[in-house]
């Protein structure tokens, strides 16, 4: 079995995709079941979760039913996970039973990444010391922040740290290319995945002049040259389409490159454009 | 579409017990429950409305990097917007009943929405002593905030009681519109100065910008201010 998307390894030699599905606002069964299963078919083997999305009982089942029936093993296919605000908080960062109730509803036995979804400061340390003793027990193969600045990585690396974040995901597209960030991150050797990538496709990115030109030279559609713009930063794209047809087209990046000039142009669409706030979701971010 | 049939019927029912009724005391009394059953209902249309488009959200709404916001309650914040000239895309974050510790909350919530250098503008009327004393979220601001936030404020929107204080919250909705008002005590207060140093220091460290606006201030409690803070003080009387 060959991986259509190449592998990207991480600060610890463990392998994950370079572009991966989403599954924020997928809540229909039938659906999830097709996107799955068109993913595993044409090669998407990393997907990812959270419990703030409502849907992984539902991912868990459409998963069993996908791997069943296109024969791809649970060893190719790479599983996020993520610990939310109110997990924390409840818990006071003492996070393991949320870990084993996420693993039982997707039916998983290991997590391939767990992350932090908002950074909130107060419990921060204590969940990341539980996910420092998940990952020893070989429960988490990975893990990581989502949503983190360069002051907020920062602050956290001032923590009695043990094992270092392996993963970055914050939200990255044309709109919000977050350069600084995103050279610090991998100055720091961290991975670094992008939500929300194609700004779900806002009138600022469909109508964008520069996307409508690079589309029409390089022969793709505006989500294709926005994609192969992350992978060519080194960033891990997760989009999210209900349609099949979309995530093959999605995918079908592989066989062209763009110029140093158009990724420039790309990044010049900038306007510091964010669809989540930090401070939105993490109070006080 | 049920419910509109079912509040039809009753509005009828209580109509017709109105004339056929002959007994003064229960006319009255129908004509109460009348009365209160549509201030109800408008008041819970008035809330919902109000919910919907009071705080921005991130689904829905595709405004951002707003020049200012401003916080404090509804009536001061008002008053400050037309006498300050506030000149950009302005958020509105006041509302009824606000006091300072929420405003503080609201602030820490929302200050993303605002552009890398944009000001966050609080008014503080300094003619309500519990603008500045109460120490709890004030009744209309649960529904804007975190989750998190709510929880280590002891409430718990994943209980049933939230759901209960959210149906009085909209029972209460219209009343506490139609009586807002601006304190017009001349209040002995302490300015809470310890708290606003922190509040500039959190923005100075986000990068963006804070003035407080005092409203009805007396001046003299101006000498407690420290240094660091004059800059980003704005007395209105």
């Amino acid at each position: 079995m060959i991986d259509v998307i190449e592998r990207v390894k991480l600060n610890n030699n463990y392998r994950m995709p370079s572009m991966m599905l989403g599954s924020y606002q997928v809540n229909v069964p039938g659906v999830l079941e097709a996107i799955l299963r068109t993913g595993l078919e044409c090669g998407v083997y990393g997907f990812d979760t959270s419990p703030s999305y409502g849907n992984q009982r539902e991912f868990g089942d459409a998963l069993q039913i996908a791997m069943t029936e296109t024969g791809v093993p649970r060893d190719r296919i790479f599983i996020t996970g993520k610990i939310d605000g109110w997990q924390m908080c409840r818990t006071n960062g003492a996070v393991e039973q949320h870990v084993y109730a996420s693993m039982k509803e997707l039916q998983v036995g290991y997590f391939d990444l767990l992350l932090v979804h908002w950074p909130f400061e107060r419990y921060l340390a204590n969940t990341w010391k539980c996910f420092e003793r998940l990952y020893e027990k070989g429960v988490l193969k990975s893990i990581g922040l989502c949503n983190v600045n360069q002051r907020v990585y920062e602050n956290f690396m001032s923590y009695d740290i043990m094992i270092k974040p392996q993963v970055i995901q914050n939200e990255i597209s044309p709109l919000h290319c977050s350069t600084d960030d995103v050279l610090y991150f991998q100055k720091e050797e961290l991975c670094i995945e992008a939500y929300s990538p194609l700004a779900r496709m806002l009138p600022a990115v469909k109508d964008s002049a520069v996307l409508k030109r690079l589309s029409e030279k390089y022969r793709k559609s505006i989500a294709q040259i926005i994609l192969k713009w992350h992978v060519q930063r080194g960033i891990v794209p997760i989009f999210t389409s209900s349609k099949p047809e979309r995530i093959i087209n999605n995918i079908d990046i592989f066989d062209f490159a763009l110029s140093q000039e158009d990724m420039e142009q790309i990044s010049g669409i900038n306007q510091n454009y964010k669809i989540f706030p930090e401070s939105y979701g993490c109070p006080g971010f | 579409m049920k419910k509109r049939i079912i509040l039809l019927i009753f509005a009828v029912f209580l109509f017709s017990l109105f004339v056929l009724m002959r007994n003064t005391a229960v006319r009255i009394l129908i004509a109460i429950t009348f009365t209160l059953a549509v201030y109800l209902k408008a008041s819970e249309r008035a809330y919902r409305k109000y919910k919907t488009a009071k705080f921005p959200g991130t689904v829905g709404t595709t405004m951002r990097n707003y020049d200012n916001m401003v916080l404090g309650k509804a009536a001061v914040g008002k008053n400050c917007r037309q006498r300050l000239k506030l000149t950009g895309e302005s958020l509105d974050l006041t509302a009824i009943g606000r006091n300072f510790y929420t405003d503080k909350l609201i602030l820490e919530r929302y200050f993303s929405f605002l552009k890398p250098g944009g000001e966050a503008v609080f008014c503080m009327d300094c003619g309500d002593t519990t603008y500045f004393d109460d120490k709890y979220i004030s009744r209309f601001d649960a529904i804007g905030l975190h989750e998190v936030t709510l929880w280590e404020n002891g409430i718990d929107v994943r209980s049933g009681e939230f759901e209960k204080s959210e149906r009085i919250n909209s029972w209460l909705f219209l009343i506490s519109r139609l009586l807002m008002r601006i304190g017009r005590i001349k209040a002995v207060y302490d300015l809470p100065v310890t708290e606003m140093a922190e509040i500039k220091k959190f923005c100075d460290v986000r990068n963006f910008q804070v003035q407080f606006i005092l409203y009805h201030a007396d001046h003299t409690n101006k000498k407690e201010i420290p240094v660091g803070l004059c800059d980003n003080i704005t007395t209105i009387s």
